[in-house]
């Protein structure tokens, strides 16, 4: 169990927990010493503050709102963003847009740090009205799929105090109080560097030869036809590879066949224009909570919509040969629900 | 339980609403940590709470926290863990700038370089002393504080203190104190010893009751680390080999800085390829733990421990191992 906050410890002291959450912290008591000398030695119950609303700063609380609550747009230079993928988010600061990848600085808001490989922002360098220390010495490259929400610009003089410090020869000051701070983000960006949408179908060794699976798992053409519920020239067509199964077919028959639906709908190379219209942020809301929904992760419904939006466009180009506007697909796969 | 609704209200710019779940975090943590009450007061009042509250969500770096905390975190359980951080990271920056707390710092510090003390974790003791650590009447202590001499604080301006004296005197008392102790004595008494007899006043109460003795239960940590958090770095510790140990406090810098300041018998390309080996594996480890600083705390504290078990164990094989000897580097494994 992981260890309780001092909250909930607190809680637990003045039987305030839920009778599930306080059969856990009890658990963890018994076996963690640190925890219960905590419990054992606490003060008594504290008196209830008056509550004062005061002093609420409400340019960077009304920043916050507008970031979570608008579909942000493209990604530009001296823009400062949260990222997030797979558990990890922080800030970071937007020095160069190349495309799919984006140079960035991380930034933190709490704690502040200063030394040779931070700068301090103040309040009034940005529009978030809040200081910013700038991880100068920190930049890296993520993909566009890691960028969540725009959460606001630094002003154009800061973002070139930030580059000039950033050219300058690396100095030995470090702030040993901010190792630990910056260890973690050094790995917290390792593992943002990592959110990249995998063309389905495009992993090495994962591509499978279905009509070869079909067969081995005694499944005639027919027969998948009429458990999908289509004609069997359909599922001919699938095998022949002119066309692509739906994502719900694809879901069924991988379960058929005992493999992962980006398997079943396994492709040549995907075009890069699509890849990178699903991975802009502006749709990642919409994403994330259609994952929600189905329950499953960002990628994978990621990987869903690129199926169905090539699916979509074998539908509607017919024999046009020109590259699809993949952005209004997009839009239209979004639109549909 | 996570506090219901704190990320919701927060990404929905409602701050003000978010104030009565930020209160109830921070008196948790005021409660159960025995946070010593503000100057004057023998105990926390609802004034006093709610001062602190106010400066924890209005003060120079509090707009900064609370934006913090929704940019990070991740889920309104994840919110509960980050709020936690950031509430013992206030209250222990609050204390670091306490004059009692500075003193107890220094005094660690100085008594760590001095030739004729050393400081054994809690205990500070007479260099080479097996003592006891002494368990009498503290007045036999400041008796011995009050004959020691002490130079005036050595320099104050209007705006900034000095130290309470000058490092000869600080010595002097602490040899004394350490000596009518029998030659070792708890840093913590040591240090209240110390507030007493050079009359140093607490930013937060001008009593000087043992209530509120200088401790380092929250000042010492550059993060905070839990019970958790050490968990989970012993086991990420386990599966490093001794280069990989080596280099785990250099994860944050390159594999140059690692040759230069590390003991290290890797050239800086193997140490930088090692580095980035390392680096994926620890995220892996670390990623979805609430508080991974808290675990890199926790790891860069093995290291510690681990780099003074070789230096006590057997410094001469360290040296040699750099000058390419075949003895191993460091203790076993299971010394860890």
């Amino acid at each position: 169990m992981r260890h309780p906050t001092d909250l909930e410890l607190v809680d637990y002291i003045d039987d305030e927990l839920d009778v599930v959450r306080r059969a856990e912290v009890a658990a963890h008591l018994d076996s963690c010493t640190a925890c219960r000398a905590l419990v054992d030695d606490a003060d008594e119950a504290l008196p209830i503050p008056q509550l004062r609303q005061h002093g609420v700063a409400e340019a960077p609380a009304a920043a916050v709102a507008a970031a979570f609550s608008t579909p942000p747009g493209a990604v530009e230079r001296g823009g400062l963003w949260r990222v997030a993928w797979s558990g990890t988010a922080i800030a970071v600061i937007v020095v160069e847009n190349r495309g799919a990848d984006i140079d960035v600085i991380p930034a933190l808001f709490a704690p502040l740090v200063d030394d040779d490989e931070t700068i301090l922002l103040d309040h009034s360098d940005t529009t978030l009205g809040v200081p910013v220390t700038a991880w100068i010495g920190l930049r890296r490259t993520l993909p566009v799929a890691a960028f969540s929400q725009h959460l606001a610009d630094i002003t154009p003089e800061a973002l070139a105090r930030v580059l000039q410090q950033h050219s300058r020869p690396a100095q030995r000051r470090r702030s040993p109080a901010a190792a630990t701070t910056r260890a973690a983000l050094v790995l917290a960006l390792g593992s943002l560097q990592e959110a990249r949408l995998t063309p389905p179908g495009a992993t090495p060794g994962r591509p499978v030869n279905l009509a070869e699976r079909i067969n081995a798992a005694g499944l005639r053409p027919t027969e998948l036809a009429a458990r999908l519920g289509v004609p069997p020239a359909e599922i001919t067509d699938v095998l022949r590879r002119r066309r692509r199964f739906s994502p719900d077919q694809a879901t069924v028959v991988a379960e058929l066949l005992g493999l992962e639906p980006g398997q079943v709908s396994a492709s040549p190379a995907v075009d890069e224009g699509l890849l990178l219209e699903v991975q802009q942020p502006r749709w990642r809301a919409l994403f994330e909570e259609r994952a929600r929904q189905a329950s499953r992760s960002l990628e994978q419904e990621r990987e869903a919509a690129v199926r169905a939006v090539l699916v979509m466009a074998a539908r509607t180009t017919g024999t046009h040969r020109g590259t699809p506007d993949w952005a209004q697909l997009v839009g239209d796969l979004v639109a549909r629900g | 339980m996570p506090i219901e609704g704190l990320l919701q209200d927060l990404r929905a710019g409602a701050w003000g609403a978010a104030m009565p779940k930020l209160q109830r975090a921070i008196s948790a943590t005021v409660r159960l940590r025995r946070i010593p009450p503000p100057r004057g007061q023998s105990r926390w009042g609802a004034d006093d709470l709610a001062e602190l509250t106010q400066e924890f969500v209005a003060g120079r770096t509090g707009p900064g926290r609370l934006t913090q905390l929704a940019v990070a975190a991740t889920s309104e359980d994840h919110c509960a863990k980050v709020l936690d951080t950031l509430v013992r990271n206030f209250l222990a920056d609050r204390a670091r700038s306490d004059p009692r707390t500075k003193l107890r710092r220094r005094v660690r510090a100085v008594c760590g370089a001095e030739p004729g003390l050393q400081v054994d974790g809690t205990v500070v003791r007479e260099r080479s002393s097996l003592a006891d650590v002494y368990a009498g009447d503290d007045a036999v202590l400041r008796a011995a504080a009050r004959r020691t001499p002490v130079a005036p604080p050595p320099w104050r301006d209007g705006e900034r203190e000095g130290p309470p004296t000058d490092r000869a005197s600080l010595i002097a008392v602490c040899k004394a104190v350490v000596a009518a102790g029998g030659g070792a004595v708890r840093l913590d008494t040591l240090a209240s010893v110390l507030v007493e007899r050079l009359q140093v006043r607490s930013s937060w109460d001008d009593s000087l009751d043992d209530a509120i003795e200088p401790t380092d239960s929250i000042t010492e940590r550059t993060a905070p680390v839990s019970a958790d958090d050490y968990v989970v770095a012993a086991a990420i510790w386990d599966r490093l080999d001794d280069d990989e140990r080596e280099l785990v406090t250099f994860v944050g810098t390159g594999g140059r800085t690692a040759v230069r300041e590390s003991d290290t018998a890797l050239g800086k390309s193997a140490a930088q390829q090692r580095l980035e080996r390392l680096r994926p594996r620890l995220w892996e480890a670390v990623n979805g733990c609430a508080s991974p600083e808290g675990v890199v705390a926790a790891l860069f504290e093995l290291h510690a421990r681990w780099k003074a078990a070789a230096g006590q164990s057997d410094p001469v094989v360290r040296t040699s191992t750099r000058q390419g000897g075949g003895a191993p580097r460091h203790p076993p494994r299971s010394s860890s």
